[in-house]
């Protein structure tokens, strides 16, 4: 059995190379800044630098007595559980409108998509510019004879924002995957229920839903991790104001690092990594029961 | 197999050398002492450097530089694991209030610098106030190289501002600015997404020479409480029924603020001594403007300027090249260096060099002997546990700025007068 591997790798030496190399890779600059940064969190503020003053669970418990910490962790699991069904379901009819779409489909298809190839920076800034009281959503308000809103200087608002913009940002994506699944379906499925009398919605919720289900579970899987780690939009837009209605987790962390509280900022980057893996390891096993 | 042992061999041994050659050796190829610096900001910072080490160059001729540049986040980072661990850089260029956070989160890893200026050509012209911004006590960590300095910029192109209505004093200042609203524009600007408390130094310290506006340094203790109706005036510029400030700022920093300044839709902002050579230009995008002093809260009108901070150089305690660092130091203060850090950076510590026929009128201001400068608190020398401090602060001012009416604002005022004492209490 061993001989029988080892022949494999010799026959195959050069993709288990490059696969080597990869994980070399992800070795250095994944697994290892995960397993310091845990320790870091272990240790008092920027003293990790110096001369580290090891104080245990300090970190975690001045967190856990920390409203502001709380306040970040409610906004995360809201926007997160906010987001995702809205991606999901936006994703399934831009993907359903596009493949009735015949004439220009590769167009849209790109309309749909490029947003994700754009830089994350790039389009915060240009979104920060549309949505400031002067931007041109407001000119497009007052143009047509509404009030100007504060988009992004009231909170609820703000956040409605962001949850657009991670939408605009990451519903191609996700579109393209499950238009990928869709146009695999057997369509004589739908032809024997058409003999069979079904109508649209039963034909969507009875064949179209059912065989996507695999599709959809990947891009929630994808979408709880992505959402829950959101950073960008609120880094740039939004500096996790105002009066911290956008201060989700990472950007709390990040906050942290910014005052060389390195101790506390790793303890948050922890909390968020532990929420993230639990909320997948659940994920897991309510696929598995067929949920 | 076996050439691919040798595949990875080749491969691994290229990596090494990669990383090998990226550290620095404190002596040159040619047997140069090389001083290595680290500094904040684009390349525009070179020609300063260029400058001191030609000078240099002419007494020293086995001495040369290497300055690299990072991104604020990067060299903070960096230069605090450096000075405590790595080593590797015998110099580094910041703002000194960034140097002054990083040599209290070092535990005191740098250098005093007191009697490197003392032996420096032309240090009478670093003030009392240029030190105090530069010191941890009495030691002199940042040696300085230019001045930041802030005055009050408004709009001439949009209305008509006479004399009489310039803005010297508050009352003037907030009559400006409802004239400027009136006229389609935001009447004033200042970031709020980073640095919230950087109107009181502006207002409070630049127009009228007020200090330790919100700590005690004596005392070790809140003064929130204290001065809480003067915030509370400053914050209603945004919070109030006749707001003037731009809405738009509670998610700005300074880049996003200066964004917004050069679209020309705020009538006043402030202007510092490195902006002005830029908007100046006519095709800035600010128009036309005037830099003044800040606003009196009396009715003197003799505002001041605000010595918003220095930039500097600082040395950490196990720098490799420490005396060659030091001998480069004191030619920063030569002539040729001021001068280029001048014109590449709009400051400088001696004003001897700058050919005040060629400044612009917006420039003038700057450079008055006339007008005061007072410099703004430095609690980062002050307290190693200024960052918690800070926070706490930062956290009542931001929720100030969203509060709804002036009783709400100053009841949180008290709040965080309370929670700033409770640090002073956790750490002495």
């Amino acid at each position: 059995m061993i001989r029988d591997k080892v022949n494999l790798m010799r026959r195959y030496w050069l993709l288990y190379f490059f696969i080597a190399v990869f994980a070399v890779i992800s070795i250095i600059f994944g697994i290892y800044p995960m397993i310091s940064s845990f320790c870091y969190s272990f240790f008092k503020g920027s003293s990790v630098m110096s001369n580290p003053v090891f104080v245990g669970l300090d970190n975690y418990t001045k967190l856990i007595h920390d409203e502001y910490f709380w306040k970040s962790f409610r906004l995360t699991i809201l926007f997160t559980v906010i987001s995702v069904p809205m991606n999901i379901i936006v994703s399934m009819i831009l993907a359903q409108l596009l493949d009735k779409v015949k004439r220009g489909q590769l167009f849209f298809k790109l309309a749909i998509f490029i947003p994700y190839i754009t830089p994350d920076v790039v389009g915060s800034v240009v979104w920060k510019h549309v949505f400031n009281s002067q931007g041109a959503a407001n000119s497009l308000l007052t143009a047509l004879g509404f009030e100007p809103v504060g988009w992004l200087t009231t909170p609820e608002t703000a956040f409605a924002v962001l949850a657009f913009v991670e939408l605009w940002k990451h519903v191609g994506l996700y579109t393209i995957i499950i238009m990928t699944n869709y146009q695999l379906i057997d369509r004589t499925m739908y032809e024997a229920a058409m003999i069979d009398g079904a109508s649209s919605w039963q034909e969507y919720f009875y064949i179209t839903i059912p065989a996507l289900k695999p599709a959809i579970s990947l891009n929630t899987a994808y979408a709880i991790i992505q959402f829950l780690k959101t950073y960008t939009v609120s880094r740039i837009i939004t500096f996790g104001g105002p009066n911290y209605s956008t201060n989700f987790l990472s950007y709390y962390a990040y906050s942290k690092y910014e005052r060389m509280d390195f101790g506390s900022a790793t303890a948050v980057a922890t909390m968020l990594f532990i929420l993230i893996v639990v909320i997948t390891l659940l994920g897991g096993k309510l696929k598995r029961r067929g949920l | 197999m076996r050439k691919g042992l040798t595949l990875c061999i080749v491969l691994l041994l290229t990596a090494f050398s990669v990383f090998a050659g990226g550290a620095s050796d404190a002596k040159g190829a040619d047997g140069k002492t090389v001083i290595t610096i680290w500094y904040e900001g684009n390349d525009s910072r070179l020609p300063f450097f260029k400058a001191a080490e030609a000078e240099m160059q002419k007494d020293y001729p086995d001495y040369s530089i290497n300055a690299v540049t990072f991104d604020n986040a990067t060299l903070v980072t960096r230069s605090l694991q450096a000075a405590t661990a790595t080593g590797g850089v015998d110099l580094i260029f910041n703002e000194a209030s960034r140097l002054l956070t990083t040599y209290q989160q070092s535990g005191g890893a740098f250098e005093d610098l007191s009697d490197v200026l003392a032996a420096s050509p032309n240090s009478e012209t670093v003030t009392d106030a240029d030190k105090k911004v530069c010191s941890s006590g009495d030691k002199l960590i940042v040696y300085p190289v230019n001045r930041s300095v802030n005055a009050l910029g408004y709009k001439t192109d949009i209305i008509e501002v006479s004399e009489d209505q310039a803005p010297s004093t508050w009352e003037k200042f907030v009559e400006l600015g409802k004239r400027y609203e009136e006229a389609g524009i935001n009447g004033w600007t200042l970031h709020l997404g980073t640095d919230p408390k950087q109107a009181f130094n502006l207002f409070l310290t630049g127009g009228n020479g007020m200090t330790d506006l919100w700590l005690d340094t004596e005392a070790n203790a809140s003064k929130i409480d204290e001065n809480k109706e003067l915030f509370a005036q400053i914050i209603d510029l945004y919070t109030g029924q006749d707001a003037i400030w731009d809405p738009d700022a509670i998610n700005e920093d300074f880049a996003a603020m200066y964004t917004k300044i050069q679209s020309g839709s705020v009538g006043m902002f402030r202007v510092g001594n490195w902006n002005v050579v830029g908007w100046d230009q006519p095709d800035s995008g600010v128009g036309e403007y005037v830099t003044t002093t800040w606003p009196s809260l009396d009715d003197s009108g003799k505002g001041g300027l605000l010595l918003g901070g220095v930039r500097g150089m600082a040395m950490p305690s196990n720098a490799p090249e420490k005396e060659a660092a030091k001998i480069f130091l004191q030619y920063c203060m030569t002539e040729a260096a001021q001068k280029a850090s001048f014109d590449t950076m709009g400051s400088c510590m001696d004003y001897s060099v700058v050919d005040m026929d060629s400044l612009t009128e917006n420039q003038k201001i700057f450079f008055d002997s006339d007008v005061t400068i007072y410099p703004a608190d430095c609690y980062e020398g002050a307290f190693p546990y200024y960052p918690q401090l800070l926070e706490v602060f930062e956290r009542g001012l931001t929720e100030a700025y969203s509060a709804d009416g002036y009783d709400e604002v100053i009841s949180i005022l008290e709040k965080t007068d309370a929670a700033v004492n409770q640090v002073f209490a956790e750490n002495n």
